[in-house]
């Protein structure tokens, strides 16, 4: 059960089964191969739109939209927020849709800035095509995805007006971080390493590098060549194909891309530190060449660097296993980083099965008191889903898989509005530390008095209020948990004893302890049971131990 | 840490906040700090009865101060608005839009705020440009990250401490939060100061002294503190904090729900996620007899959060607080391209918001004991980004003006250090220039801050009542002792 929190968006009892009988390499490995997105629920495929809604798709009544939900579906999240709720439910290939779901936290465009859900659908496919591929391919990319380009202003940089946005965020957040690290994770110091008291951390990086990245990543703008672009449609930009070097430029004298020497990182083992200004630039052909081939000298000079082994394996645990790893297991994870064991970097099924498979991953209940990392709204609210069978409001077929409109719902009430990060730092930095505390906890910044009365009022509607309700146009469908086994469990045992034991397993893995089971007996054995139940009792009593479990903070924290 | 919250809760009794998670909270509210137990023994009372206020408004991306606060002057020997307008190009606000302000400390010369800041049409109110008239409004130009006064020269020397990560959007806003900018921690200023404060003034607080309307920020957490983190005005205070407990069996869910929280603390996420709670539960409890607001504020995000402090003011007596620290944010201020336009929506949101709630304050007649502040990720580069009326912004830089208004601000006036160049709180806007930290054909305009951040927060913690001995100061701006003054005087 624990397995499928970490690698799935919770278990379900069909899923626990089938692994206990074929194990978990052999799971992993047909994970690898899974079909993704499942066949039943593809990509949104929607078309390209303008820039400026047109007045039949504005979400403006002066001229009617056609269809009315045309806005909705064009310019807003929300196609794409339910489809990946439909995926995280229903989908065979948890694994990928995880481990997208994590990449997306690290290598961040948000809805707050990318307009239309079709662009960032391209951006979602680069982090799935690459989640279990390898890093470098993932990093190149990335770096020419046109929501990322406009995100972060590379498709707005240029020789004469450069921009340092991408440049920078590219080594800060999505690849080697500030400071240098060890293999473990540490943080390496001027002075000492192992750092001492009052020792300064050795910055991986400063002004003057991000000034030379920033001349290599001038001059790529939205793809609009008929020649290199597929995906040119009259009247939109062109946010599906990769960015193309000066794009619309037609002569070399208008060329935007910095032909100057650039200098880059310089680290223990690094090969290529300089790049020799541009000896044969007079064609735009020539340009074209000189600035993909300097791309790639900067993106291989990232992706070697030492530091990125441990800096991104950390915060890959942290997303799947838990807030703070010991370095040792930060150790064991970067070095599949560094080499998968056929001398590759960057393979990535070699690193999620280093961390899936770890003994601070696996093995009996966890006692350590720092194992663990609080439930982001994303994984509680699927989780609970997945393991109370989760379906339509009526009872049968599947959910919609949302939760009302798409910045205003019930994930937005508990800080995480899918898609919608509040900035390029994601929802919340893998450095977060508690407060009062010395324990890295990131989830928890968006645990707060606020969002703490959220989530257990987001199990009051799930759970005792029978879920989300049809409501036209946003939910069509509605969501609703089956609990039709507990209420069975608690038919056949008026103690509650057994439906108890369900939800430890289901929930919490086998450790509630036992003062939690006997408080939360006392609350469900408060309804009264006949000695023929009815379906109202049974439910009631389902109900109010699934709600308490729920909302402990025993299950806010995956463990 | 487990151990010895319980044995001070066995000593305390234990029963005064009636919660079961009251070991958790006790801890978070302060009553463990060690310090904080050794003032409230020196304190006569334990407690005063005045009421101060500190709102923090965090332009979040990295406000362009250059086009916030303009030379509207054509002195010749200092920058005038010539050459601002030069300097910045399409980017330049026009002249005959500005908003004149005059401005003693600048030998009387006119300056002038963005042409947002005034009346706006279609806004309920007149903005702020007239609070500097009224002397309510003090401008801090320049001020930024430092470890200690930096000159251009030394920005080239390796041994001087320079802030790290410079133009870096998380460690700056973490540097203007922390109020530390030579290393990483994790504590705010705004939590720091609660540390220190809470138990003298208020010692029996039923809410937090730090709330925050922008979820949990690192300005607000400190060593024993954790703050409030509550909605926007759309929510009532009454149900902002209030779980539902709907359906059969729903006063036994209550009473379980809430005795689950003293269970399994031994796990220290789990601890953690009950702290939260109960700070939340105990607020709850508070907030149901709550007030409102008279005075009209506007509907946008940074509207909403003025309008819900404003609320916790009015209620401050039956919360028994003496001293609250707020937080709020708003942003879109990381104006790499649409500057023109997405900057002056942002300064009417910003101008609308806080002067209604400057006029809340005063028909609460508490405005003499409500301070607003700015802070910011860093200033931007004088020099534009990017081409074209229509995408010109600019980029990451550091130095920033700062706005602070209030009953007790000294305003109509600039705060803050001198420059090198010209004995001005006010930057020489020359490319490469001495107060620019960058250098040759490529510099930008990334004025070197001549004001700390230190020294603007310890400004406003003075008014706010931090004791100024050395250990005290120290322990809330470790770094203060770096700067000339630790007083900048835009208060009392």
């Amino acid at each position: 059960m624990r397995l499928l929190q970490q690698a799935a968006f919770g278990p379900t009892a069909a899923l626990d089964q089938r692994i206990r009988r074929i194990g978990l390499r052999v799971w992993l490995e047909e994970q690898f191969q899974a079909q993704y997105p499942s066949a039943s629920n593809p990509y949104p495929d929607l078309p390209l739109k303008p820039t400026n809604a047109p007045a039949d798709c504005d979400n403006n009544t002066t001229v009617p939209d056609v269809p009315a939900t045309c806005f909705r579906d064009t310019y807003t999240m929300y196609p794409l927020q339910a489809w990946f709720f439909k995926e995280a439910y229903y989908g065979e290939a948890q694994l990928k849709h995880r481990v997208s779901w994590a990449l997306s936290q690290i290598w961040v465009v948000s809805g707050v800035d990318t307009q239309q859900s079709r662009f960032m659908t391209e951006y979602y496919k680069i982090l799935a095509n690459n989640a279990f591929g390898n890093y470098r391919t993932l990093m190149q990319q990335m770096t020419l995805n046109p929501a990322m380009g406009n995100y972060l202003d590379m498709v707005r940089s240029t020789r004469t007006a450069p921009n340092e946005n991408y440049p920078r965020e590219l080594k800060q957040l999505f690849s080697i971080g500030l400071f240098e690290l060890n293999q473990d994770g540490t943080v390496r110091c001027v002075e000492n390493n192992p750092c001492q008291p009052g020792d300064t951390p050795a910055a991986t990086y400063d002004q003057n590098v991000v000034n030379n990245f920033t001349k290599v990543m001038t001059g790529w703008n939205f793809c609009n060549q008929t020649a290199s672009c597929p995906n040119i449609a009259v009247g939109t930009v062109n946010y599906i194909d990769p960015m193309l070097l000066n794009a619309g430029v037609t002569t070399v004298g208008n060329n935007r891309h910095d032909l100057t020497a650039k200098t880059l990182l310089n680290y223990p083992g690094s090969t290529t530190t300089n790049i020799a200004a541009c000896t044969n630039c007079t064609t735009l052909p020539n340009i074209a060449t000189y600035a993909n081939n300097s791309l790639n000298q900067a993106l291989d000079n990232v992706f070697n660097h030492p530091t990125l082994g441990p800096y991104v394996s950390k915060v890959l645990i942290q997303h799947l296993v838990t807030s703070d790893p010991t370095p040792a297991y930060v150790s064991r994870v970067a070095a599949a980083f560094n080499n998968n064991g056929s001398g590759v970097r960057g393979d990535m099924k070699a690193v999620i099965t280093a961390i899936l498979l770890d003994p601070e991953a696996r093995g009996d209940a966890k006692t350590d008191p720092n194992f663990g990392k609080l439930r982001e709204p994303v994984q509680l609210t699927t989780n609970l889903a997945r393991t109370f069978d989760v379906t339509a409001a009526s009872g049968t077929g599947q959910s919609d898989g949302v939760f009302n409109g798409p910045t205003n719902n019930l994930l937005t009430n508990m800080a995480q509005s899918v898609f919608y990060s509040p900035t390029v730092f994601n929802y919340y930095a893998p450095d977060y530390k508690i407060p009062g505390t010395t324990m890295l906890g990131p989830e928890f910044s968006l645990m707060t008095t606020g969002t703490a009365v959220a989530r257990a009022n987001f199990m009051n509607t799930m759970v005792v209020n029978n879920g989300v309700a049809v409501s036209s146009p946003n939910v069509p469908l509605g969501t609703r948990l089956n609990l039709s086994e507990l209420q069975a469990l608690s038919a056949a045992d008026p103690t509650g004893g057994q439906l108890l034991d369900a939800l430890n397993y289901k929930m919490l893995n086998g450790t509630m302890s036992a003062q939690m089971r006997s408080t939360i007996l006392t609350a469900v054995t408060s309804i009264t049971q006949s000695a023929t139940p009815t379906a109202t009792q049974t439910l009631d009593r389902a109900k109010q131990a699934v709600y308490l479990v729920a909302t402990s903070s025993q299950y806010q924290i995956q463990r | 840490m487990k151990e010895s919250r319980r044995e001070f809760l066995k000593k305390s009794g234990g029963c005064a906040l009636g919660m079961v998670g009251l070991a958790t909270q006790m801890h978070h509210m302060g009553m463990m700090s060690a310090l904080a137990q050794k003032t409230i023994d020196e304190s006569p009372q334990g407690g005063e009865t005045d009421y101060k206020a500190l709102v923090l408004i965090f332009w979040s991306g990295g406000n362009d101060g250059n086009n916030a606060v303009i030379p509207n002057h054509s002195d010749a020997t200092i920058s005038n608005y010539a050459t601002y307008a030069a300097l910045r190009s399409n980017l330049a606000v026009a002249q005959a839009s500005l908003l004149p302000i005059s401005v003693p400390r600048m030998g009387g010369l006119t300056y002038g705020l963005h042409p947002s800041f005034g009346p706006v049409a279609g806004q309920p109110n007149n903005g702020i440009h007239e609070l500097w008239a009224s002397g309510k409004l003090a401008i801090v130009p320049n001020c930024g990250t430092l470890v200690r006064p930096t000159t251009k020269a030394q920005m080239s020397q390796s041994s001087h401490p320079k802030p790290y990560q410079l133009y870096s959007h998380s460690d700056q806003v973490a540097q203007y939060q922390t109020s530390i900018s030579n290393t990483q921690v994790f504590t705010g200023w705004g939590g720091r100061l609660a540390d220190q404060m809470n138990l003298t003034r208020n010692p029996n607080g039923l809410v937090p002294m730090v709330t925050s309307i922008a979820g949990a920020q690192l300005f607000t957490s400190g060593q024993t503190t954790l703050p409030m983190a509550i909605n926007d005005s759309n929510t009532s205070l009454a149900n902002v904090l209030n779980p539902t407990f709907s359906g059969t069996g729903a006063t036994a869910r209550r009473t379980a729900w809430n005795s689950l929280r003293g269970i399994d603390l031994a796990s220290n996420y789990i601890r953690e996620a009950s702290e939260v709670t109960d700070i939340a539960m105990a607020a709850n409890t508070a907030l149901q007899t709550s007030q409102d607001t008279t005075v009209t504020f506007p509907n946008t995000g940074l509207g909403r959060q003025l309008r819900q402090i404003a609320r916790l003011i009015k209620t401050r007596t039956t919360l028994n607080v003496n001293r609250q620290v707020f937080y709020c944010q708003m942003g879109g201020f990381d104006t790499h391209n649409g500057q023109i336009v997405n900057q002056a929506n942002l300064f009417t949101q910003y101008s609308q918001a806080v002067r209604a709630f400057y006029d809340e304050m005063t028909a609460q007649s508490i405005q003499n004991n409500v301070t607003t502040f700015t802070l910011s990720d860093f200033g931007r580069t004088m020099n534009p980004a990017a081409a074209g009326t229509a995408d010109v912004g600019s980029d990451h830089a550091w130095g920033n003006n700062m706005f602070v208004i209030g009953g007790s601000v000294l305003g109509g006036d600039f705060y803050g250090m001198n420059t090198v160049v010209n004995q001005t709180p006010f930057p020489q806007y020359v490319m490469g220039g001495a107060d620019d930290a960058d250098s040759g054909t490529g510099a930008r305009g990334r004025w070197i801050p001549t004001t700390s951040v230190d020294q603007y927060a310890a400004t406003l913690a003075k008014w706010f009542g931090l004791p100024q001995d050395a250990g005290t100061l120290a322990s809330v701006f470790p770094n203060l002792a770096n700067f000339p003054t630790t007083n900048l005087g835009f208060l009392p």
